[in-house]
């Protein structure tokens, strides 16, 4: 291979800016405006790597995103990028780049090892080889992983940065080729926005490859040039190059990955811009101008490097000013092959056009062409790279070949036809259609709002494709689309897909090495569908996703079958449409951005106080407090015993807070929870359940009633945001004749939870304007007053069986009750506890936590709460009808209960199995909350186990995943101060529930 | 203008009425009311929250295929201008 000097006036590159690169560790030079490829095919390299199943040298085949062979690597470290095609790495000064195939160990590892398979290697192969025993499968899937021919995964963090971008359009137009933007600048002319996405880093599509191709007068190249700088006049069209269309959906919203600085040195990469930027567009219209991409045709050996696409040629040769070979031999189906050898002959020694029809109509020919009609490339001769081809002469009848001339070459190029790229039409689930007219799967284009232009609906010469991408303009701004697949034959292509085979491999599938043969087998082992054969022979599965592939699959399966084309149809297309990186995708919603933080005000205290921290839905919550150094248990053991001993304080403001209001608040109460609100008095608090209307339970809390037609409630902390909705969509869809009004208050109040016997003493200590005695301050009321100077609710209510109160103040006071109560509180050693604490000290008590010890499945009675459910209630509550089904209702459904080990220093795994222990098997039900008790010096649990109430006292093993049975016994799920003495603190008094 | 769909979000077919009094009635009718959905492939009548706005509940027509959306419904339009088909 050659550069050609001086250098094409079509060509892109800039021979004055010298690039030097560094391939597999070799330096090369290049040019401005070169790819990888094109720059290491003008230094001569043919080999990129080596296949994966059976380690043949593969070059480059294809232009650009088709690419199927030659993949590398790019830099390392955080910028590292695995599996770039070279045909689209636009290559800057200092780039390194290697070949994943490539490193001489690695394939001096591999090729003995898979030598002596190569002639199992059919189709299938690691299926039927490596899946017994099943238990060495990781070992195999480990080393076949490394033969894969494809990059490492990164391992360091992605160190460069994304972003994403919304727009709306009224015209999306796709391919920026001579029929984007021709269509593009008519529909300019009537001042529509327009928005015109590009995947290379220069418009104009395959311009460059055929710049001869007259249009009136001129040529196309300088058609388009003189477009190009027509629509940077135009205010209203914006133009993004390297920028892929990967995904088309419903709606016309189309999703682009814009590469910003991937092209750019290292050194000039800017650290304040994003590397790639995801469009996301909403378009009124999209016209679809993506252009079509050429086939090969299959013959033996169609793998050696010097072996590609016609296509491929004419890029480096007229893009690039690359001359791939002198002794160029163009096997062709269609008028495509005359074009491509009139434009080497220009410039090689010798062109041979090897044409398997017998006549070639529309193309002239120059005269140092050899034309052989009626003839086909029988095989490929080589050892590294193509040396000479053997041509055999075509029965049209039998399909037979005789043999007739081998002829030297070090350029071979195929014209098997042109795919029209339908890949995005796709998206949305409309599938191509088989056109014999057009020898290809022509785009569908069936979805409202949506047109298609150019090659992708049959147009290649130039003068046809502004015809058409102007017809298709017009009929968008006049709004009447109509069908759009051009009806004349699409250059002449004779349907002819694979010379039969003399013995050699022929590959279809270059990536995933799928030959022609390997297809006939699947087909004899009965994976006749397309989508079988698909599956069973990885056709297509590449990260080129078998752009090259697929259409000469089909082709075989259909041959194979004797059926048509259209009755084997394609395999589905889905996004994306090239490899799009996760960084992209995830843009800035990673690190903090990823999930919004939640902070009470109580926040910077509990950092100050050494807290550590769980997730509870958004909020961050302490979870314990290390003293001195304690681990978790060491903490939960302190924390606890404090609190049921003196004084312990939580900050319990991430409950969820909703406030009700209106005059059929009571009523609205009523419908949503299980028990009665009618008379709840002005100054208690109630417990309530609320229940989905499966009967099962969905929350609980307390609700407080602050007047007759004004109510708080509280919910979980994790379940505040659905239980918000819940209510919502009740009031307004199914009982918009109920007058309440619900505002979520979650922030506006923060709640200082104190717990412990001597929480009355230090309540005494910091307010003075509220009877604490227990006949003035019952359990389950509120009163209002002034908390460490700060107008606060309080109210008495408990999750630990201790005496509590809690106080709600405005948030913005939080912080300092909070602070001010742990200083209080050092005369009664007051301790902080976190979320593990209050799990304890709620588990002791038998507390179920909704969500945790409910799943969906539990209905109140399950839960033992049925002392919560009215029967008596006039309108029937959420839920309550379920509970009379006939499997709600029976007996033998899964109940709550508590569980003892036998060991009491094992703490069961939360989630494990309860066994029957007499059959050490028969599942009765699982663990669904498991602590060590500080207070009890011993491990309790709680389980939903089936007919556990009436089941005391029986026997049960646990088993964990390990294979670990524990003996256990089923027991009251209340572990701790059954008779809730401790209800009351140091005062004695009845509990008034 | 566009809203973003993931400002809102979807609440089931649209249109199921809770049975007036729900104790009268069969398991059967019960169970038709919790769990027979239509599920249809293409036009289909449903609930929408706009969850991150104003936190309207309404009705739309969707066709379940390309989500193309044909029409949509406050919920007192809907309750008097889209005729109920019973399961």
């Amino acid at each position: 291979m050659r550069r050609i000097n001086p250098v094409l006036p079509s060509a892109i590159i800039n021979n004055a800016i010298e690039i030097d690169f560094i391939f597999e560790g070799q330096q090369f030079k290049g040019f401005d405006g070169d790819t990888l490829a094109s720059a290491l095919s003008a230094n001569d390299v043919k080999v990129f790597g080596y296949s994966y199943k059976y380690s043949r040298p593969r070059g480059i085949i294809a232009p650009y995103a088709e690419e199927p062979n030659a993949l590398v690597s790019l830099e390392q470290g955080g910028l590292y990028t695995p599996n770039a095609k070279a045909t689209q790495v636009e290559l800057y000064q200092d780039l390194i780049a290697s070949a994943p195939t490539l490193n001489p160990n690695s394939i001096e590892k591999i090729k003995p090892l898979f030598k002596a398979f190569h002639r199992f290697m059919a189709a299938g192969f690691y299926y039927k080889t490596f899946m017994r025993p099943q238990k060495l499968w990781m070992l195999y899937e480990k080393v076949l992983r490394s033969f894969a021919g494809i990059s490492k995964a990164p391992v360091d963090f992605d160190s460069e940065h994304y972003d994403h971008m919304h727009h709306n359009c009224d015209v999306l137009v796709i391919g920026g080729g001579l029929a984007g933007l021709t269509a593009a600048i008519e529909i300019a002319k009537t001042e529509k926005s327009v928005i015109l996405l590009d995947e290379r880093p220069s418009l104009g599509g395959t311009t460059y490859d055929y710049p001869d191709e007259a249009v009136g007068s001129t040529n196309q190249l300088e058609y388009m040039n003189n477009i190009i700088s027509q629509l940077d006049t135009y205010p209203n069209v914006e133009i993004l190059s390297r920028t892929t269309a990967f995904a088309f959906h419903d709606e016309n919203n189309v999703i682009a990955n814009e590469m910003r600085q991937d092209h750019k040195p290292l050194s000039e990469r800017n650290a304040n811009l994003s590397r790639q930027r995801l469009h996301k567009i909403k378009a009124g219209h999209v016209l679809l101008a993506t252009g079509a991409s050429e086939r090969p045709i299959a013959f033996d050996n169609n793998d050696l490097p010097g072996i590609m696409l016609s296509t491929a040629g004419l890029s480096l040769l007229n893009r690039f000013s690359v001359l791939a070979g002198e002794q160029v031999v163009i096997f062709t189906n269609n008028d495509s092959g005359h074009t491509a050898a009139n434009y080497f002959a220009k410039y090689s020694q010798k062109v041979t056009l090897i044409d398997t029809r017998s006549n070639s109509p529309d193309v002239a020919l120059n005269g140092n062409v050899r034309l052989i009609n009626s003839s086909v490339i029988i095989k490929a001769n080589g050892k590294n790279s193509v040396s000479s081809v053997t041509i055999g002469e075509r029965d049209q009848k039998s399909n037979k070949n005789v043999l007739t001339e081998t002829i030297d070459a070090d350029l071979v190029l195929v014209a098997g036809g042109f795919n029209p790229v339908v890949h995005l039409d796709c998206h949305t689930g409309s599938n191509p259609i088989w056109d014999d007219n057009l020898v290809a799967f022509a785009p569908n284009l069936s979805k409202q709002k949506r047109s298609g232009t150019g090659a992708l609906t049959g147009y290649i010469y130039a003068t046809d494709v502004i015809n058409n991408a102007k017809e298709q303009a017009n009929n968008i701004i006049n709004n009447s689309i109509t069908a759009t697949t051009a009806q004349k034959n699409f250059l002449n292509t004779d349907k002819f897909f694979n010379v039969e085979s003399f013995g050699g491999k022929q590959f279809i599938d270059m990536q995933n090495d799928v030959t022609t043969s390997d297809i006939q087998l699947a087909i004899r082992e009965n994976y006749k569908s397309i989508e079988h054969i698909k599956r069973y022979t990885a056709l297509g599965f590449g990260t080129d996703q078998g752009k090259t592939s697929n259409v000469l699959g089909v082709a075989i399966a259909a041959q194979s079958q004797n059926l048509k084309m259209s009755e084997v149809g394609t395999t589905t297309f889905r996004p994306a449409y090239t490899p799009v990186t996760f960084g992209a995708l995830a843009g800035q919603h990673i690190n903090d951005l990823f999930d919004p933080e939640r902070y009470t005000p109580m926040q910077p205290s509990h950092i100050n106080n050494g807290a550590i921290f769980e997730t509870v839905g958004q909020w961050m919550r302490p979870w314990y407090f290390p003293n001195n150094g304690d681990g978790l248990d060491g903490a939960v053991f302190n924390e606890c015993l404090k609190t049921r001993e003196s004084l312990g304080v939580i900050d319990a403001s991430t409950l969820g807070k909703i406030e009700i209001h209106g005059p059929d608040s009571r009523e609205f109460l009523n419908r949503v929870y299980t028990n009665s609100w009618t008379k709840l008095a002005v100054g208690s608090c109630r417990y309530g359940l609320m229940l989905d209307e499966n009967g099962m339970i969905m929350d609980d809390g307390v609700t407080a009633c602050l007047s007759d037609d004004h109510f708080i409630m509280t919910t979980t902390t994790g379940g505040a945001a659905k239980v918000y909705q819940w209510l919502e969509n009740w009031l307004q869809t199914e009982w918009p004749e109920l007058e309440v009004y619900l505002s979520s208050v979650t922030d506006h109040f923060s709640t200082t939870a104190v717990v412990g016997p001597n929480s009355r003493e230090l309540m005494l200590s910091i307010c003075s304007d509220i009877d604490f005695s227990k006949e003035a301050f019952p359990f389950m009321t509120w009163r209002a007053g002034t908390v460490c100077g700060v107008s606060a609710r309080v109210m008495r209510i408990s999750f630990s069986g201790e005496l509590a109160y809690e106080i709600n103040v405005q948030s913005n006071y939080g912080r300092f009750v909070w602070d001010s109560v742990l200083e209080k509180g050092n005369k009664w050693s007051i301790v902080q506890y976190g979320t593990e604490s209050m799990h304890v000290l709620r588990a002791e008590k038998g507390y179920i936590i909704a969500g945790q010890d409910t799943d969906g499945s539990v209905s109140p009675i399950d839960a033992d709460l049925s002392w919560v459910v009215s029967k008596s209630k006039q309108f029937s509550f959420l839920g309550e009808r379920s509970l009379s089904r006939s499997d709600t209702s029976r007996v033998d459904r899964k109940q709550l209960v508590g569980i003892l080990t036998e060991d009491p220093s094992e703490v069961l795994s939360e989630g494990a199995q309860i066994l029957n222990s007499n059959t050490n098997s028969n599942m009765l039900g699982h663990v669904t909350s498991s602590y060590f008790s500080p207070t009890l010096n011993r491990s309790i649990a709680m389980g939903l186990v089936r007919d556990g109430l009436r089941r005391k006292g029986e026997k049960i093993i646990v088993a964990t995943a390990k294979g670990k049975r524990s003996p256990s016994t089923i027991e009251s799920y209340v572990f701790f101060d059954p008779d809730g003495l401790k209800m009351n603190g140091n005062e004695s008094e009845n509990v008034d529930g | 203008m566009h809203l973003e769909e993931e400002d809102f979000s979807y609440s089931g077919e649209a249109l199921i009425a809770r049975p007036n009094n729900p104790s009268s009635i069969s398991d059967d009718e019960w169970g038709d009311y919790l769990f027979m959905r239509k599920n249809p492939k293409g036009r289909h009548v449903e609930q929408w929250q706009h969850s991150s706005g104003c936190r309207k509940f309404f009705v739309i027509e969707r066709n379940t295929i390309d989500n193309t959306i044909y029409s949509s419904y406050t919920m007192i339009q809907a309750s008097k201008e889209i005729k109920h088909e019973t399961n």
